[in-house]
């Protein structure tokens, strides 16, 4: 069997007989699960344990390539799919005519990324890409002198400097440098290697967020039709235009890859058949960017109301306490400022911030020591680490904060209430949605504020405790695991417009597979399935099949396990910190 | 009036909320202002909006807009783009006189060998040299590339493997390689000592310019530069040559310590690579390999020409002393193709700047390494030298010297496939030649081998320079 040299595959084991109300979900992430803590990696690993008997291979998008899990999978895991962003590859040859084809396809990428409605063109070109994809690599293959040039042409087109909605004026052709091409023609290069990868081979993709995870999801509808369910915790591409900040690149740049984002962005919400974001604040950029409302189905993030209880006292030494990823978007700069401007009216208070930085954040991690160190704070606002027991972390203080200046749905907030924690947290995303009036919101990026309402809470103990009981009460109403993972259900029927009661069981799994192979070649596509060579990856047509991962993990328990349960590395999520919705797609940048 | 979504019809706030309004309230927020005018469109702008505590509430109830898009649109037309680029990494310099600097410490070596041979008054044979040198170089280049793979994974950790392995590995391929050399072509002690002597010395010196401790290198290289220049009396002080040969061991014993201080960091990680850059090793230790037999195949027929090694030293010290201008050039090139990358707007213009600065690098290289061959021959011929062959000698330097240049210019740029290509080409065609004026001559004189060698070293040079000229230009070699 032929493997994609940009994924690698863990082969688990012992697959147990399915029921007969059981599917196969490809889940699709980036950044996070399993191998980075996080919010959404907490959501990834809530939903495939609690969605039994539905079995899920992992389709891991990767920055490179990353080997220890942060998440030990469960059972219901078949396998595991990473597929590095930055690894280095090396050209693979190519026919001209075949190299003829791909630059064609570029460029009609690079134009479609600049012309007006030109959202089918867009995944026009990436179906053409794909489709090359399946005769050979084109992995490190677009980065040719005639892509640069086209590209360039199409930057010139994009740049920001004129603020016009009329993209086809003339702008001044200046901005755009060969060297902002380079940047972002290699930038490109790797953002479209999912597309490149084997598609998932699954009855339904499920996308954490609507990103890169949709290259993965188009090239899975592609082969085989398999509907998309996606779901959106921040939005993808607000976080994109976050990151992409002033600074980061070259304005030229930013214009062109910000496109690159926003064609993709629509292009999934084309071809979800439903898509889940995880609040109600989400949907007007949902629609703003191309979602059909009838499409839109909201679930919000749940705990496990069993593993949160309400500590019975609260520490004697005034605490602030704050969970999460050390990241620039939580803003732990205002954290720090807000407690200096708390501390000059209750000098007693102490702040622990429980969480980690990414490798990508180290640098901002650092600014953060210099600032608290600059404001004084050096033994009363303490970076704890990661939390061993986040319940503990929360009942460690008086009043939790969340200093975020961009959210989905955050856990965070969430799993504070549910602990029956008084909260103070930033009006983003759908933090109002969580707290309802069970919390003080303030605007983000104000100290002054901030600190009041911390003051407010660590001087009224009696608002404390009614708080406390409130946002409780609301949490175990609304933010149930159990809810959210029984709306799933719901919608992963919907989506694959299965009725449970009626599902087949399916030992053989060929039958399906072979049907959607024949409605491929019936639908006149493009590819005829049954037509690909196999160069890149072992066929999966109908004249050329081979094993399905089902077959592969029956082989692999028949010879005695070639990897078995014990030897994969097993960091347990316990104490992991909660923080967010928000995608960690720093990998990028 | 405007009808609102939510039915009720207000005012139309939103004629007084003009852009210039907007503007000045942006005024208010600093820093959403300068996210404002750098947002590349109104998508971006409606991002930062809702970070600074912005969202629909405020752009229906303030602002007078249907939503946070439509006021994002609006500030997106009423204020100018400012472009903020990155932050800019330190830019490359032209080179000067540190690249020199770097040169002397390329070429005193040269320097110190002859004087430890007279110091310690033994007479190894004309192929220590070469097998040191060409080992210790095709390992060098080899090792230089494992080293820079470790880097780029920011492994620090297996510096002491490196370090050890590096000269374990060296020396006993100069080990092997000499005693080889003194059963074929018969030796002593001294050549074989001479051998891995050098061989040792270039590889801890590799070592210390991979890890960028050029600093490092030049101050162990103390002793054997203040010995070397006392004993040929270019400085002040009065040492013989057997004192100068001490001092000459001395450096070498600092530069091998210094190479491997990280055994006491307690680095120690066995060091993993990829296949690419394992490729990669084997094509630069190749590509070392040829430089060094080209070089070994120079010494030789210059040992044959002139045993006692003076005419050697003459045509050789061009080459020595412009190392340094190599370094410079390089340097320049390298700065002015990166210039060329983030200020050219289009490719024809990178391509023409590239073609100029390639010609300015190369000219300027080329021009230095003819003066000096020029004043080597002068020399050459105030001391009564055999002119024929000291031309020819200068000549093959010179062409040398350019090939090595170009090589190290398309090796900067990736074209490690192409040198060797031209490696091979060379060194079979130059093989051939010789082993036809073997069979037709009898045997190969010192004359006839360095003609061959200069026309096919000078060939090959005058073929990969005109073909770098192109290749250069391909921007996406940078």
């Amino acid at each position: 069997m032929k493997r994609h040299p940009t994924a690698t595959e863990l082969l688990l084991p012992t697959r147990p007989i399915r029921d007969s109300q059981s599917m196969d979900v490809a889940l699709l992430a980036e950044g996070t699960y399993p191998f980075h803590p996080g919010g959404v990696s907490v959501w990834c690993d809530q939903l495939v344990r609690g969605l039994t008997p539905h079995r899920f291979s992992i389709h891991a998008i990767t920055a490179g390539h990353e080997r220890k899990l942060a998440w030990e999978l469960p059972d219901n895991v078949d396998v595991l799919h990473s597929i590095p962003l930055w690894s280095p590859a090396s050209r693979s040859k190519q026919s001209a005519g075949d190299s003829a084809e791909i630059r064609a396809a570029f460029a009609q990428l690079a134009m479609s990324m600049v012309e007006p409605g030109g959202g089918a063109s867009f995944v026009d070109a990436l179906h053409q890409l794909f489709s090359l994809s399946q005769q050979t690599s084109l992995v490190g293959s677009l980065g040719t002198k005639e892509s640069l040039a086209v590209l360039l042409d199409a930057m010139r087109l994009a740049g920001p400097g004129h603020r016009s909605s009329d993209v086809t004026s003339k702008r001044d052709p200046a901005a755009v440098t060969v060297g902002d091409g380079r940047v972002a023609l290699d930038m490109i290069e790797h953002q479209l290697r999912p597309l490149f990868a084997p598609p998932p081979e699954a009855d339904l993709c499920h996308a954490s967020s609507n990103g890169l995870s949709i290259l993965l999801a188009l090239a899975a509808h592609w082969s085989r039709k398999t509907p998309l369910l996606l779901s959106e915790h921040g939005i993808y591409l607000r976080e994109r235009y976050l990151a992409y900040g002033a600074g980061s690149f070259s304005g030229a740049v930013r214009s062109i890859m910000m496109r690159f984002f926003t064609r993709l962005t629509w292009a999934g919400y084309q071809i979800a058949s439903i898509i889940a974001p995880g609040s109600e604040y989400n949907r007007q950029w949902l629609v703003a960017n191309g979602a059909a409302p009838g499409r839109i189905h909201p679930v919000y993030n749940g705990v496990d109301a069993a593993n949160f209880v309400t500590s019975a006292s609260e520490p004697t030494v005034p605490t602030l306490v704050w969970l999460g990823r050390i990241d620039p978007l939580k803003d732990v700069e205002t954290l720090l400022r807000s407690f200096a401007l708390v501390r000059e009216t209750l000098p007693a208070t102490r702040l622990r911030i429980f969480g980690t930085a990414s490798p990508e954040n180290q640098s901002y991690f650092e600014r953060c020591m210099c600032l608290r160190d600059s404001l004084g704070l050096n033994d009363t606002a303490t970076f704890e680490g990661r939390a061993e027991s986040v319940v503990d972390a929360y009942h460690s203080g008086h009043v939790v904060l969340l200093t975020s200046i961009s959210e989905g749905l955050p856990y965070t907030l969430i799993e504070a209430m549910a602990a029956g924690m008084p909260t103070v947290a930033t009006d983003v995303g759908g933090v109002r949605e969580v707290t309802g009036d069970a919390g003080l919101i303030v605007p983000p990026r104000d100290p002054q504020q901030m600190a009041a309402a911390c003051i407010r809470l660590l001087t009224d103990q009696c608002l404390r405790q009614t708080i406390g009981r409130e946002a409780k009460d609301r949490a175990l109403s609304m933010f149930t695991l159990e809810k959210s993972l029984t709306l799933f259900r719901d919608l992963y029927s919907k989506a694959t417009g299965r009725d449970p009661s009626a599902h087949a069981l399916r030992k053989d799994q060929g039958p399906s597979h072979r049907d959607r192979g024949g409605q491929v070649s019936a639908l006149g596509q493009r590819v005829h399935y049954s037509e690909l060579p196999t160069a890149s990856r072992a066929g999966t047509g109908v004249s050329d099949r081979r094993p399905s991962h089902r077959d592969r993990g029956a082989l692999v328990s028949a010879l005695g396990q070639r990897v078995h349960n014990s030897e994969l590395p097993t960091a347990s999520r316990a104490g992991t910190s909660s923080a967010d919705g928000i995608t960690n797609t720093r990998l990028q940048a | 009036m405007t009808l609102h979504p939510d039915g009720i019809a207000r005012a139309d706030i939103r004629d007084d909320a003009s852009g210039d309004r907007l503007v000045d309230w942006l005024r208010h927020d600093p820093q959403l202002a300068e996210a404002c005018s750098t947002a590349v469109d109104p998508l971006e702008i409606a991002a930062r909006l809702e970070t600074h505590g912005v969202g629909n509430k405020m752009a229906v109830e303030r602002f007078g807009y249907t939503d946070l898009f439509a006021l994002a649109d609006e500030i997106y037309a009423s204020v100018a783009y400012e472009e903020v680029g990155p932050q800019a990494r330190d830019a490359l310099s032209m080179g000067g006189p540190l690249d020199l600097l770097r040169g002397g410490i390329f070429a005193l070596p040269a320097l110190f060998l002859p004087i430890a041979i007279s110091g310690f008054a033994v007479h190894p044979r004309w192929w220590a040299l070469p097998v040191g040198l060409t080992v210790a170089w095709a390992l060098g280049q080899a090792f230089a590339v494992l080293v820079g793979a470790l880097r780029g994974q920011d492994d620090m950790r297996s510096d002491s493997i490196m370090s050890i392995g590096s000269t374990l590995i060296t020396s006993t391929a100069c080990l092997g390689c000499a005693v080889l050399a003194c059963w074929s072509l018969g030796g002593n002690e001294a050549s074989v000592i001479e051998a891995v002597a050098v061989g040792v010395y270039l590889a801890a010196g590799g070592l210390l310019l991979s890890y960028r401790s050029e600093w490092l290198l030049a101050v162990c290289m103390v002793p054997a530069t203040l010995g070397s220049l006392s004993a040929v009396g270019l400085l002040p002080i009065t040492i013989t040559h057997g004192t100068a040969a001490w001092m000459v061991i001395a450096t070498l014993v600092l530069v091998v310590v210094a190479a491997h201080r990280q055994l006491l960091m307690h680095r120690w990680r066995w060091p993993t690579w990829n296949q690419t850059d394992r490729r990669a090793s084997l094509k630069f230790l190749a590509f070392g390999l040829g430089c060094g037999l080209i070089t070994s195949m120079y010494i030789g027929f210059a040992y044959e020409a002139d045993g006692n090694r003076g005419t050697m030293a003459i045509v050789a010290f061009p080459l020595l002393l412009t190392l340094g201008v190599m370094e410079w050039q390089l340097h320049s090139f390298r700065c002015r193709a990166a210039s060329a990358m983030s200020t050219s707007r289009n490719l024809f213009v990178f391509a023409r700047r590239i073609r100029s600065s390639y010609l300015l690098s190369l000219g300027t290289y080329s021009a230095a390494l003819s003066a000096l061959s020029i004043t080597g021959l002068v020399v050459g011929y105030i001391r009564n030298a055999s002119m024929t062959p000291l031309l020819l000698f200068t000549l093959a330097v010179g062409t040398i010297g350019v090939t090595f240049f170009v090589m190290l210019l398309l090796t900067s740029v990736g074209h490690i496939n192409l040198v060797l290509v031209y490696w091979v080409g060379t060194l079979v065609v130059l093989g051939a030649t010789l082993v036809t004026i073997q069979e037709v001559a009898g045997g190969i004189s010192a004359t006839a081998g360095i003609t061959a060698l200069l026309v096919t070293t000078g060939t090959a040079a005058t073929a990969l320079a005109a073909q770098a000229r192109w290749v250069l230009t391909d921007s996406m070699n940078y």
